[in-house]
């Protein structure tokens, strides 16, 4: 409803409530007192009033329209004191209702919405019971069947209103403290008023001649309701003014973590957390660097982004009930957007630490598996052969004078194990570290991967001179662990490395065409590539969709 | 004529060459040596190792060098490493009176016998295991090499160490007209162009097997 229409509303409360006045002045039956009268009045005008303001504040909350329908319904309840037999009647089917309403409205705060299948029985039951039920006398009598659905229609509406107020208390004792402190005078008011209508309508049942409880102590707890949803609103008002509190904070030298516990205060809600956005890895991390998961939709906590000059910097994981108030939430991350992104910097500075002193004890845990594995080849194979010559060599001596033909056979195997020996020296130490590479550069080195590969490799080499040696070592041993991988997993027909020299960056990129499906994350060869290109200030990265080939791709900066 | 900056190589190796009926004229330690010494007698082969100070390849730079002077002294190099690359820069221009060798093969004093012999006559000489990696690899897309025989990637393998017909006559013990066949089988499957020299044969076969 646009503000005119609201207005006009507005209006036609203050018209109804004028039309009463001069209806009651001119009283034939004196019906009411005029303090009844202007307690009237004051009651359905604040809720009147109190609709109104909460309507233009939050118009897609229907708390603001109900609070209107139950100042009108309660209102035009009084027009039942009426001569006219037309506007008396319809006073007095309307005056009841507005009990049905006013339940509606404590029900469905604070969202506007009823959010349960028992609440929104007990709405619509109250809705039957008070427009329906209790006029039964109206249309079948006052005697026998109608009389006797009357009195039962204050059963019905002592138990609804029993159960709403229980409802109540359950969602009180069921909220977070943020919760509870931002409505606790309208739920406990609420609850009052609704179990007072219970016992008010047990009585009527019971038709008891003393009732247990005056009508008066109900209609003060009614008249409190509208006063008690003020309250709230200016406890939000009040906290509010905490976000100024909160910028004055900011503004304060703060020990890191005292950011969080700010926030915290000035939302009300101690369980809040924050989360800071890496980017780069694109995961949230808390203060100390480590990994945080967001929380899910539709649990107890929600998380709200905060960006600043469109980046995102953190997320506030908070308790649902803050999202009740989303412009206090705005005000308090937009004052701590700036706070949050520094906070942020340190959170990636002990993300990258920590990613960096991981990546370090690999390189160290590679080369020390690297010296165990030419330790074992030494040892395995060099050293056993040496000493197998140096027996042949022995046996040969001793054989000399006294066999010599048989000197000459243990000769002939002394000299075969060493060539076999030789051989091995010498794929142990190109292994170790490519004598090419060192003396002719990255481009023949890679020819010669190529050259002893099994399986076919182009080589498509175009760097002008010399690199960096660690620039190039670091490239050829990315190719030769993405050519080392491909033939043990790729079951690829041929292979495809391409270097290229580019603004100060070499461009490794090795292709397969084999069956893709390479985790980057698991096996100790990929993980130890991507821990020495990053280790040369690189990046490195993994493209292998299942059945379509392998790309390694990794970029080094040379200068 | 022998540089190598190990004396007990070189002794050795010297030795070896001696009892096999060669005249060692002259030792070198160093590639400056080496330069000063093939210059002084221009000896007839100059057996180089390729790990020369101060660089690792500093054999190799002497080789080329003594090739460029001294086109009549022919240049057999030793050297450690199997990899094809070395061999292709010691062999691009010319492979005539020119040879890479693994240095093991100074423990098979016949092999390096003929080695020296053949760079010295002005043949061309290539390590069995290089070869053996070239025509072994695996190749792109349709490889010719699989229309050869058995026989022929012997033949072929044995071209590009660096063999004369009758070398391979000999050493696979057919006749040298049956040797012929072969090649011309070989170059035509391959598409060469027919050389009657011998280096530039390995020439053309290196060639193909590099591509």
């Amino acid at each position: 409803m646009k503000v005119g229409g609201r207005l006009a509303l507005g209006l036609t409360a203050v018209a109804i409530g004028g039309a009463e006045t001069a209806l009651f002045l001119a009283d034939a039956r004196n019906a009411f007192s005029a303090v009844e009268v202007l307690l009237s009045l004051l009651a359905g005008w604040s809720f009147i009033g109190s609709g109104l303001v909460a309507w233009a504040r939050r118009p897609e909350n229907r708390t603001g329209p109900l609070m209107v329908l139950v100042g009108v319904t309660f209102l035009a309840g009084l027009l039942n004191a009426a001569e006219h037999p037309v506007v008396q009647t319809l006073g007095a089917w309307v005056r009841p209702l507005h009990l049905a309403v006013f339940m509606h409205l404590l029900l469905a705060f604070p969202g506007g919405r009823l959010d349960s299948r028992l609440a929104r029985g007990l709405v619509v039951a109250a809705y039957l019971d008070l427009g329906v039920l209790y006029h039964a006398p109206l249309l079948l009598g006052d005697e026998g069947v109608g009389r006797t659905l009357s009195e039962w229609s204050f059963a019905v509406g002592a138990a609804v209103f029993l159960a709403a107020s229980a409802l109540l208390l359950q969602r009180w004792r069921a909220g977070s403290r943020a919760w509870r402190r931002a409505v606790a005078p309208l739920l406990w008011t609420g609850a009052l008023a609704l179990a007072l209508l219970a016992v008010f309508n047990a009585d009527q049942f019971l038709s008891r001649p003393v009732r247990a409880v005056p009508m008066w102590a109900f209609r003060l707890a009614f008249i409190a309701i509208p006063f008690a949803f003020l309250a709230v609103l200016l406890r939000v008002r009040l906290a509010r003014a905490s976000v100024a509190e909160l910028v004055v904070e900011l503004e304060e030298a703060r020990p890191s973590g005292s950011l969080r516990d700010a926030l915290a205060r000035a939302l009300g809600d101690p369980s809040l957390t924050v989360a800071y956005w890496l980017s780069d890895q694109e995961r949230y991390v808390d203060l100390e660097g480590q990994p945080v998961e967001l929380p899910a939709d539709g649990q107890g906590r929600m998380a709200t982004m905060v960006e600043r000059e469109g980046r995102r910097v953190a997320a506030i994981v908070h308790d649902r009930a803050l999202s009740d108030d989303p412009g206090l939430l705005r005000a308090a991350t937009a004052a701590a957007a700036l706070a949050l992104d520094n906070e942020r910097l340190q959170a990636e500075l002990r993300a990258r630490f920590d990613e960096l002193k991981a990546s370090r004890t690999r390189i160290v845990e590679a080369a020390d598996q690297e010296r165990k594995r030419i330790e074992r080849n030494l040892h395995d194979g060099t050293q056993q052969r040496l000493t197998s010559i140096a027996l042949a060599l022995g046996l040969a001596e001793s054989q000399l004078s006294s066999d010599p033909r048989a000197a000459g056979v243990s000769v002939r195997q002394a000299k075969q194990a060493l060539e076999t020996a030789l051989a091995e020296l010498r794929d142990l130490s190109h292994g170790i570290h490519p004598s090419v590479l060192t003396t002719r550069g990255l481009g023949p080195a890679l020819e010669d991967l190529a050259y002893t590969a099994p399986l076919p490799v182009t080589v498509a080499a175009e760097l002008n001179g010399r690199l960096p040696e660690r620039v190039e070592a670091g490239a050829y041993y990315a190719v030769a662990e993405g050519l080392a991988n491909i033939a043990k997993h790729a079951q690829a027909s041929t292979a495809t490395v391409a270097v290229a020299c580019e603004h100060g960056r070499v461009l490794l990129r090795v292709r397969d065409d084999g069956v893709g499906g390479a985790d980057p994350t698991r096996g100790s060869g990929l993980r130890g590539l991507a821990d020495r290109m990053q280790a040369l200030g690189g990046t490195f990265e993994v493209d292998s969709p299942p059945g379509r080939g392998t790309e390694l791709r990794a970029a080094i900066p040379c200068e | 004529m022998l540089a190598d900056d190990s004396v007990l190589l070189r002794e050795g190796v010297a030795r070896l060459l001696a009892e096999a009926g060669f005249q060692v004229i002259g030792q070198a330690g160093d590639a400056d040596e080496l330069l000063r010494q093939v210059a002084m007698h221009q000896p007839d082969v100059a057996i180089v190792d390729i790990r020369m100070p101060p660089e690792t390849d500093g054999g190799l730079r002497a080789a080329r060098e003594i090739r460029l002077a001294h086109p009549r002294v022919g240049v057999l190099v030793l050297s450690q490493y199997a990899r094809p690359s070395y061999a292709f820069e010691l062999l691009s221009d010319s492979a005539e009176r020119v040879g890479y060798l693994l240095k093991d093969r100074v423990a098979d004093l016949d092999a390096l016998a003929d080695a020296v012999r053949r760079v010295g006559s002005g043949g061309s000489v290539l390590d069995p295991v290089v070869v053996s990696q070239l025509v072994g690899r695996p190749r792109q897309g349709h490889d010719a090499l699989e229309n050869l025989s058995e026989r022929e990637r012997e033949v072929l393998a044995l071209m590009a160490e660096g063999r004369s017909n009758q070398a391979i006559s000999e050493r696979l013990v057919i006749t040298e007209r049956t040797v012929e066949k072969h090649v011309n089988s070989i170059f035509a499957k391959l598409r060469l162009p027919a050389s009657p020299e011998d280096h530039r044969r390995v020439l053309a076969v290196l060639a193909y097997l590099r591509a």
